[in-house]
């Protein structure tokens, strides 16, 4: 009698056992969720680091820039002989160009130069391929074209950015 | 009166071997049920043990993660304050430099048919940018067909006269900022 209450009780206690691992593995589905939030808060350091070390390089990459791509005072004279050139080259007459200096920003200088051109249809269009090409920081910023008999008209603004 | 008491067993004697066999087997069950019970618990007890420790270890790295991040981001932030004007105006410098206008102008040459003149255009250099244009047509359906090509540029058409030479538009559209 008293093996059969043993066994009772230890059948009990085996089946509390199993239940109760059952339990905790579902509790330890809650620490599982801890590892994943430091698996995700892991992942916004990388993306916050590689946006960091971005940061980081950004200064260089905009002296880069400037080194590159804007105009020194020299440049400008050579961007002024160029447009001259370029003019010529395609049969257009030289103009009256009219430049503009504006304020500085970040140490650049805008410089507006207007223009107004003649020409044929195909030579006007050469001369903005051929300025568009450069690699300099200037730009047309306008232009108006207009049919004149067989001739077209041409009223430019060019953009061209000066570093101090 | 005498009470009659029956035995139903075919011998008085208790069969040991059966007994020991049912004993034996009473025996060995509870054995297996109490090992199966401490087993299970002292796995689990030992792996609560490793995984609270790691749990710990796991939450104490987030804690100096999480300042890590705070620190970085304030870093990001006062750089960004510091360049951003600068990074703003340079990218606004190459997005103009690569607003290309013979793109445009390729553009209005391919969609133009051989019965339409561009009288006038203007365009200027700005994002939101569009072109406008005064376009002479001599047949009405070459405008129409011309009208059509240009729908998927948000086409403007301003006004449209109508005379006995040709048909006069003048319209506008906004085409992406793309280089060829």
């Amino acid at each position: 009698m008293a093996l059969l209450v043993l066994l009772g009780v230890s059948a009990a206690g085996c089946l509390f056992s199993l239940v109760y691992v059952s339990c905790q593995d579902v509790s330890r589905q809650n620490r599982l969720t801890v590892f994943q939030d430091f698996e995700r808060q892991e992942k916004e350091w990388q993306v916050l680091e590689k946006e960091y070390r971005d940061w980081q390089k950004l200064p260089l990459t905009l002296q880069k820039f400037r080194q590159d791509h804007i105009l020194s005072m020299d440049e400008f004279a050579a961007f002024r002989r160029d447009l001259d050139a370029r003019l010529a080259a395609n049969g257009l007459p030289p103009p009256r160009i009219d430049f503009s200096f504006g304020k500085s920003l970040n140490s650049i200088k805008k410089v507006s130069a207007k223009f107004s051109l003649e020409g044929s249809y195909r030579s006007l269009k050469k001369f903005i391929f051929d300025m568009e090409a450069q690699s300099k920081m200037y730009f047309f910023s306008q232009m108006a074209l207009s049919a004149s008999g067989n001739t077209v008209k041409g009223a430019f603004t060019m953009e061209v950015y000066l570093g101090e | 009166m005498r009470k009659i008491n029956y035995n139903l067993a075919g011998t008085r004697k208790i069969d040991v071997r059966t007994f020991a066999l049912t004993l034996t087997v009473l025996f060995l069950a509870l054995v297996l049920m109490n090992a199966v019970t401490i087993f299970s618990l002292t796995r689990l007890n030992r792996q609560n043990h490793d995984e609270k420790k790691e749990t710990r270890f796991i939450a104490q790295k987030m804690e100096g993660l999480q300042q890590k991040i705070l620190q970085r981001q304030k870093e990001i932030d006062a750089r960004k304050k510091k360049w951003n004007q600068e990074l703003t105006f340079a990218n606004s410098l190459i997005g103009r430099k690569y607003f290309s206008f013979i793109f445009r102008l390729n553009f209005l040459e391919k969609v133009c048919g051989g019965g339409m003149r561009v009288r006038q255009l203007n365009i200027v250099n700005e994002p939101a940018g569009r072109m406008t244009m005064t376009i002479n047509a001599l047949a009405q359906n070459e405008l129409l067909g011309l009208y059509k090509k240009l729908l998927p540029y948000e086409l403007v058409i301003a006004n449209e006269n109508q005379s006995a030479e040709n048909y006069q538009a003048h319209l506008s559209i906004k085409i992406k900022d793309e280089k060829n």
